[in-house]
């Protein structure tokens, strides 16, 4: 197969990645950016209002207007889905379509949502499970859904489908909410249709064509149409795992320069251990990543 | 030769009409009043891709450019129906959707195949391929 070398491969097409690129461009540094979705998880969210420079902007018009800014400095961006990362002289980076070389890595690809992985979940899935409250919520006026999780996510997902649902279980596995935002248990508390099940797992969601219930590990069975699943995110850190890189809690550790515990190999965005999952502390990430990994190849030249 | 070529477009252009291809569009809106004859029938002569989506779902916005352009690319083998399912409740209703974006293949009637939720572009383009089979992406 036919490799083909850059100065810096960026795995993650969202702010982290792009940002890294822009930077990365700006330096003249030849750039690859892979990622399977371009703008990455921030093209989800309906509205970001924390953006310095946008009021108020939705989430896939930010990702736009990046992945723009990033092919106009001519660098390409690879919808291909990174298998393997090694590092010998230089570092291998093998997809699902092709194999390419570069001196630098930068991991940004992010976080997943977290899945149950519980009898029931993929089979039913658009059938009753859904992971987008947002997306499905209107799909279930007058029915009884169940929202498992415990987080803000959780809690604003089970709030509106109390808008069209008649009921809504809250099943989570403490027993109070403490994660969440004061001002969003206050409101949960205070809906009538709300109604919280706590100190409880799913084991099983049943039905024939569609969901019908939900079976519990106290082993109690509730009736219920759909099952939201809002159990947080998960960091996508199977290249990270391969490349032995220190983690904390899932997430990779990384020093003030993006450094990640494998020299050549930096991290930025959702996936490190930063104090804030943001796009802008993922942009500022990216940034420095790129950045740092200039001055090392300046450094070589 | 400019002429000529205008001549020859013209041409093309009224046999393609003629032969029924004229208003052939690979991009359509349906709802529930057209859905039978835009999408049922239609598929009994070639393959209707229908795109179930609503403004407030943020996935349904990621996947429908990519649909739209891969249905442009593949023109010809395959019809893009965009179905809002804020208008039309009966259609989304009556085929079980209750998770958008969900996409669905109708061949001669029915539903053949199905993905739910915004993929990659490459895995949408599989999707196609799949469905419409290998050797037709292959003439392109």
């Amino acid at each position: 197969m036919e490799e083909k070398a850059y100065d810096l491969i960026i795995a993650g097409a969202g702010p982290a990645g792009l940002t890294a690129a822009v930077y990365a461009g700006r330096y003249l540094l030849n750039t690859l950016v892979i990622g399977e979705r371009e703008g990455g998880m921030i093209s989800e969210a309906s509205e970001v209002c924390n953006f310095p420079s946008y009021e108020s902007i939705t989430g896939i018009e930010l990702a736009k207007k990046l992945v723009k800014q990033v092919k106009s400095l001519g660098i390409e961006i690879k919808q291909e889905r990174i298998i393997e990362i090694k590092k010998n002289k230089e570092f291998e980076v093998r997809t699902n379509i092709s194999t390419y070389r570069a001196k630098k890595i930068i991991l940004a690809t992010g976080t997943k949502k977290r899945k149950l992985n519980i009898k029931g979940e993929k089979e039913f899935l658009g059938k009753g499970v859904s992971y987008c409250a947002t997306c499905d919520a209107a799909f279930f006026k007058d029915k009884v859904v169940a929202v498992v999780g415990g987080s803000d996510a959780a809690l604003t997902a089970a709030l509106l489908l109390s808008e069209y649902a008649k009921k809504v279980y809250i099943v989570y596995r403490r027993e109070r909410f403490f994660r969440a935002e004061p001002t969003w248990i206050k409101r949960v508390e205070e809906n009538k249709k709300i109604e919280p099940v706590f100190n409880s797992n799913i084991k099983e969601i049943k039905g024939s064509n569609k969901v019908e219930s939900i079976v519990l590990d106290s082993g109690e069975e509730l009736s219920v149409d759909g099952v939201f699943i809002e159990i947080g995110l998960v960091s996508s850190t199977e290249l990270a795992e391969q490349l032995k890189l220190e983690l904390d809690d899932g997430y990779i550790v990384t020093d003030r320069h993006q450094r990640t515990s494998l020299p050549g190999v930096f991290a930025a965005g959702d996936i490190t251990n930063n104090p804030l999952k943001q796009a802008i502390t993922a942009a500022a990430q990216g940034a420095v990543a790129a950045a740092s990994a200039y001055e090392e190849i300046k450094g070589k030249k | 030769m400019d002429e000529l070529e205008k001549i020859k477009k013209r041409k093309m252009e009224e046999l393609l009409k003629k032969a029924g291809y004229g208003e052939m569009k690979t991009e359509i809106e349906v709802d529930d009043n057209n859905f039978e004859e835009l999408v049922i029938e239609q598929s009994k002569k070639i393959p209707v891709v229908v795109d179930f989506w609503a403004t407030w779902c943020m996935p349904c916005l990621m996947i429908s450019p990519i649909l739209e352009k891969l249905a442009k690319e593949y023109k010809g083998k395959f019809i893009l129906a965009k179905l809002n399912v804020d208008n039309s409740p009966i259609t989304a209703g009556k085929y079980g959707v209750m998770s958008i974006p969900n996409v669905k293949m109708f061949k001669n009637g029915k539903v053949t195949d199905e993905f739910i939720g915004a993929v990659p572009e490459p895995v949408a383009r599989k999707w196609l391929d799949k469905n419409l089979g290998k050797e037709n992406s292959e003439e392109e």
